[in-house]
């Protein structure tokens, strides 16, 4: 698992790649020391749960959102939300290719 | 033949501007002038005599003098062809009158939009979701849909200020569906809805550079 978090945090503007699960709890984090990993992953869950309660989807979702002092990319699987957080000037294509390869990756782990 | 001796046998501005003509072809200038201003003054809502006289002063080279009578016949008519081209004759662009709505404006872009290959429809809503404007080509209710949506923004803009993040500026959601991108400001949110597997980053600056119009024609932000 840890591979495959270096990997990702190898991604030109990435600052931080958070595992959780989908209630919230934290499985794994590798990033700066800055980061509150356990509040982010129970933001992100928050974010899940509000998504999949209003749209009425199931799993296998992606949501990329910008804003002027960084960004959060996060893909949402049936076990685990994998998280990246990045610079503003992070390049959003590769960041999105990166996320979906290393949730495949983590999907047969988890 | 005097002014008035003519004044009495004209019986319509027609006659009038007929012998106006007759004045000028046989250099009667200053008579001829006489003559239009008569036939100004008792037929105030036609617009042929300001133009005769007008033309007078736009041969004579005095621009000073056409424009006030140009500008006087246009308020008798502000689409006459003839006054246009005279307008013009003497360097005046006159802008044509458009009145469009604020619907139309938006509506002008949110088309820009959908000409967009992928782009299945597109929500204008404020910040808690009421529609303001929306062209769907896809049977969607596009009140609820405003609503969960900006629910949805909402929660990110919440997280994002709550991480220090600074304002969110777009989200993109790829959805098992299809995707949707929302790009926001604190009052507006522009929804729009792509087919699944649309690249959204080969037309991003493309959309955004529409929202800023829409943000400056609904003055907002």
């Amino acid at each position: 698992m840890k591979e495959i978090m270096k990997d990702l945090l190898s991604t030109g503007g990435v600052s931080g790649c958070i595992i959780t699960d989908r209630e919230g709890e934290l499985i794994d984090f590798l990033g700066d020391g800055g980061i509150d990993d356990t509040l982010v992953s129970a933001l992100i869950a928050e974010i899940t749960k509000e998504i999949e309660g209003q749209m009425k989807i199931p799993t296998d979702f992606t949501i990329s959102a910008l804003a002027n002092n960084g960004n959060i990319f996060m893909t949402v699987r049936k076990d685990f939300i994998l998280v990246l957080l990045t610079e503003p000037n992070a390049d959003t294509g590769e960041v999105r290719l990166r996320l979906r390869r290393g949730a495949k990756l983590l999907a047969k782990l988890i | 033949m005097n002014q008035d001796g003519l004044r009495s046998d004209a019986s319509s501005v027609e006659v009038l501007i007929s012998l106006a003509d007759l004045y000028i072809e046989n250099g009667l200038i200053k008579e001829a002038k006489g003559l239009l201003e008569t036939a100004i003054k008792q037929n105030k809502g036609v617009i042929e005599p300001y133009l005769q006289l007008g033309s007078i002063y736009i041969e004579e080279g005095n621009t000073d003098m056409a424009l006030e009578v140009l500008s006087k016949a246009e308020r008798i008519d502000p689409r006459n062809k003839n006054l246009q081209n005279m307008f013009e004759s003497i360097g005046v662009k006159k802008e044509e009158e458009e009145t469009v709505s604020l619907d139309d404006l938006l509506k002008r872009e949110m088309d820009t939009l959908l000409k967009i290959q992928g782009i299945l429809g597109i929500i204008l809503v404020d910040e808690v979701g009421s529609p303001i404007l929306a062209e769907l080509k896809l049977p969607l209710n596009e009140d609820d849909t405003g609503v969960v949506i900006s629910s949805i923004y909402k929660k990110i803009e919440d997280t994002f200020i709550e991480l220090s993040m600074g304002d969110l500026r777009n989200i993109f959601l790829e959805l098992p569906g299809g995707n949707i991108l929302v790009f926001g400001t604190s009052s507006l949110r522009l929804i729009i809805l792509y087919k699944k597997g649309t690249l959204y980053a080969s037309k991003g600056n493309e959309i955004r550079k529409v929202f800023k119009k829409i943000v400056n024609i609904l003055g907002e932000d």
